[in-house]
């Protein structure tokens, strides 16, 4: 007999039904996985087999839960644990409380202390991390934390909201192998569900693909992966596995951007009598980018990725070291980047959502870096961002509406657009396709392989996922700690790598 | 948090430094002489001339506002040249008035205040709510004076519970000079309530979409235990600083409360001073505000990071 049985599930907002028809059984000790894009419904299907669905959702269909009556369902019988690690636990409250907190509602009756130490040990935490507050913790530990505070109560169905979403490779590796442990340790089952179809498969024996509120396929992991039945699915395995884009007729230049012993450090906060504490952000960075070169950067979180991203596109400066950009010196210079330099060195960052001012239209948004260029005319600066519209495939018409209109490939697309319109040498590209779902990553990457292509633009390609950026990066460069540990080659470093953080990160790898 | 209030303490000192001086110069600088503003057009050269020597206006400017200084840290603001008495001893006289009285109004707008605003939080959209903010709308919208005499009319005239005004010292009879603060306390305190009402209501709510509320309910908490236990600490954070303005506003700006009520507060001080032309009275209780307000900063700054772990090591608040 199954542990919860979802029936014909209808989930839906005033007129507008957001899951039509979903059907799933979840058996003692099962692992089951829920696949979809933003938007799918997979978070509210697991919202409403826990009871928390939010006041406006209005549900029909049936859930049979075979769990003891009487009890309390949530905490109890089903735990849940959920994405976003920074703000999924009060930050007033030392985390061993909000463990304990769990154990007061539940067990009553035991010895409050003594069972937090054993779940903090439990999800492998160190016995002092109780007495923490969330925002002393890293993204990996809180996410322990919110796995030891769903299983307090020691329940038969923990379900798992893209639990590994927001964190680096390495850590993501090594939740999803602890939640496998503790699940086959408990004899706990697991409804888990991602965007990531590497993660689901990782971890589930059973899995559910959703698009747009509709299960679209289901069944064993290995045979839907194998054999996939509806194209949607195929869809999502062939993003995960992205196509490898390189330069065809274009060559690789001479130098674009040399960067050389490239230091930064940034001041830790504290009294002020206090010897001043510091965070080597970078430490002595030395690179360079050819023309019409795309280069990966890589390396766990906190490595100095962005620091470093930020300040080649001039947002950040650094404390020692030289910047020579299309020949010129461009780190000598007070105050900010030359205008000439910033015009050709432009910068997409991850999430598309963000980098639009809500309130401005997306044609002030586009028009504005061409303010670097008073020479322009009305015409030309028409002319410059509709064609760079028309390189990333959008319409000069949708340039009046405000970024809310628009969907985050769209958005990601303008963003592209924005940086496009005073014709870059380089673009610095920040985690450019993470905050997109999948199935519209290949189009991004296309996209950017094509302009590359076309205009011989270089790109500085910042990303934590290893497989996109072997399949567009020329050269990859490896950071840790604020030092480049390995580079060269992209396949000659991923096949056989020299540096361990480079193997650590290619072994967090899932792959399907 | 020894380390935080020790810097925060600096920074008091610092800021006190800044305003007396910025206080001084400000009346040192204006156009005129000072001795000749505070004795009118009609006074004699010979009265001028002695009043200049009487205030030290015939010493250079920065030792005038060290004796100046000196005298503050000694207790001394002067003798004041209206009423001819020590201005410390006249301020320290009306802040008995003003000091309980801001006190008192503050406290009943927080147990106003701020369950009604957790109230109509928890009813979002329904009857709850929109009845406790219009009933907070109202009492923005109305001045608090016309309260005042509303509150005189009812309790003063028509029950005779509690005096309709004047003011009886503490050392002669304690229980009359209470009962003298009681109606203006309510009066100031009901537009103070309904503003905290307003922004506890609407932080709850913005507190009551976070993640961590629905990690609070997931781990087996009913929607209004998760409110308590987890929400109302966060969404007293905001709140917080308007207590703290409140209180500033409260301390001096209560003038026309007090004259509804003829009570010798600070606020009518300051009037009579300026209208008196009394330089030295105002400066001084310029300066008292001044750290009254400095002072209380500090203390919701103090608040802020008990309540809140991370301002109290040292970190910016991100939320």
């Amino acid at each position: 007999m199954s542990l919860v049985e979802v029936k014909a599930l209808h989930i839906s907002f005033g007129e507008r039904e957001v899951v039509s028809d979903i059907n799933l059984s979840i058996a003692q000790g099962q692992r089951v996985g829920v696949v979809g894009e933003s938007g799918s419904g997979k978070s509210l299907t697991a919202l409403s087999i826990i009871d928390l669905l939010p006041e406006a959702a209005i549900q029909h269909g049936e859930i049979t839960r075979n769990l003891p009556k009487g009890d309390k369902l949530r905490g109890k019988h089903i735990g849940m644990v959920f994405q976003e690690p920074m703000t999924t636990l009060n930050p007033l409250m030392r985390v061993g409380d909000q463990i304990k907190e769990a154990l007061e509602l539940h067990l009553p009756d035991i010895d409050f202390d003594s069972r937090v130490a054993e779940l903090v040990a439990e999800v492998d935490l160190p016995p002092t991390t109780a007495l923490r507050y969330p925002h002393e913790l890293s993204g990996g530990q809180r996410q322990r934390i919110g796995l030891a505070i769903a299983l307090a109560g020691e329940p038969e169905l923990l379900i798992a909201d893209e639990p590994t979403s927001a964190l680096d490779m390495i850590t993501q590796a090594q939740i999803i192998s602890l939640i496998r442990r503790i699940c086959d340790q408990r004899k706990m089952a697991l409804l888990f569900i991602s965007h990531d179809l590497g993660a689901v498969s990782a971890l589930c024996d059973h899995i559910h693909v959703l698009e747009k509120g509709r299960q679209v396929e289901h069944g064993e992991t290995t045979a839907v992966l194998k054999s996939p039945r509806e194209d949607y699915t195929k869809r999502l395995i062939a993003a995960a596995k992205p196509t490898r884009r390189r330069l065809t007729t274009r060559k690789i230049g001479t130098p674009l951007l040399e960067l050389t012993g490239i230091s930064k450090r940034f001041k830790l906060p504290g009294p002020f009598w206090a010897k001043k504490q510091y965070l080597q952000a970078l430490d002595d960075i030395s690179l360079t980018i050819n023309e019409a070169e795309c280069v990966g950067l890589v390396g766990p979180s906190g490595c100095g990725k962005t620091t470093l991203s930020r300040i080649i596109a001039g947002l950040n400066k650094a404390q020692h070291g030289a910047i020579r950009f299309d020949g010129q010196d461009i780190s000598q210079q007070r105050g900010q980047m030359p205008k000439a330099a910033r015009r050709e060195l432009s910068m997409v960052f991850q999430d598309p959502f963000g980098s639009f001012d809500p309130r401005l239209t997306m044609a002030h948004s586009l028009y504005e870096p061409l303010n670097l260029m008073p020479e322009l005319g009305q015409t030309e600066r028409r002319e410059r961002v509709e064609m760079a519209l028309e390189r990333v495939g959008l319409s000069p018409d949708m340039l009046n509406r405000h970024p809310h209109a628009f969907s985050g490939g769209q958005r990601q697309r303008f963003a592209i657009a924005r940086s496009l319109v005073l014709r870059p040498k380089l673009v610095v590209l920040d985690e450019p396709v993470s905050a997109l779902d999948v199935s519209i990553r290949g189009d991004v990457l296309e996209l950017l392989a094509e302009l590359r292509e076309k205009f011989g633009i270089a790109y500085l390609f910042v990303s934590h996922d290893l497989d996109v950026v072997r399949a567009v990066a020329d050269r990859v460069l490896v950071m840790e700690r604020g030092r480049i540990v390995e580079q060269g080659d992209v396949d000659a470093v991923f096949d056989a790598p020299q540096a361990d953080i480079t193997k650590r990160l290619l072994n967090a790898r899932l792959s399907i | 948090m020894i380390g935080f209030a020790v810097t925060r303490i600096f920074g008091v000192a610092v800021t006190l430094l800044v305003a007396a001086a910025i206080i001084f110069l400000l009346l040192d600088i204006m156009p005129g002489d000072p001795a000749r503003f505070m004795l009118g057009i009609n006074a004699t050269e010979d009265a001028v001339a002695a009043l200049r020597t009487d205030l030290g206006l015939d010493k250079p400017t920065l030792e005038r506002f060290f004796i100046w200084l000196f005298g503050l840290f000694q207790g001394d603001l002067g003798i004041s040249f209206s009423q001819r008495e020590p201005v410390t001893a006249l301020m320290l006289e009306r802040l008995q008035v003003s000091l309980p009285l801001a006190l008192s109004a503050l406290f009943l707008s927080t147990i106003i205040g701020l369950p009604i605003g957790i109230i109509a939080a928890q009813n979002r959209g329904k009857f709850g709510d929109t009845s406790a903010m219009i009933l907070a709308q109202i009492g923005v919208a109305i001045p608090n004076f016309w309260f005042a005499m509303l509150l005189v009319l009812l309790f003063a005239v028509t029950w005779r519970i509690f005096p309709p005004g004047g003011f009886v010292p503490w050392g002669e009879n304690p229980a009359h000079a209470a009962r003298s603060l009681v109606l203006p306390a309510i009066a100031l305190a009901l537009p103070q309530a309904a503003i905290l009402a307003r922004i506890m209501r609407t932080s709850l709510v913005d507190i009551m979409q976070a993640d961590f509320i629905r990690t609070a309910r997931a781990k087996g908490l009913s929607l209004n235990q998760a409110v308590w236990r987890h929400g109302v600490r966060n969404a007293l954070l905001p709140v917080l600083t308007i207590m703290g303005l409140q209180f500033a506003f409260l301390i001096a700006g209560t003038i026309i409360v007090e004259n509804v009520f003829y009570l010798p507060g600070l606020g009518r001080l300051i009037f009579s001073a300026i209208s008196a032309r009394d330089l030295i009275v105002v400066r001084s209780s310029i300066l008292v505000l001044v750290a009254l307000v400095i002072l209380v900063m500090f203390i919701v700054d103090l608040t802020y990071a008990w309540v809140d772990p991370r301002i109290r090591q040292g970190g910016q608040r991100d939320g």
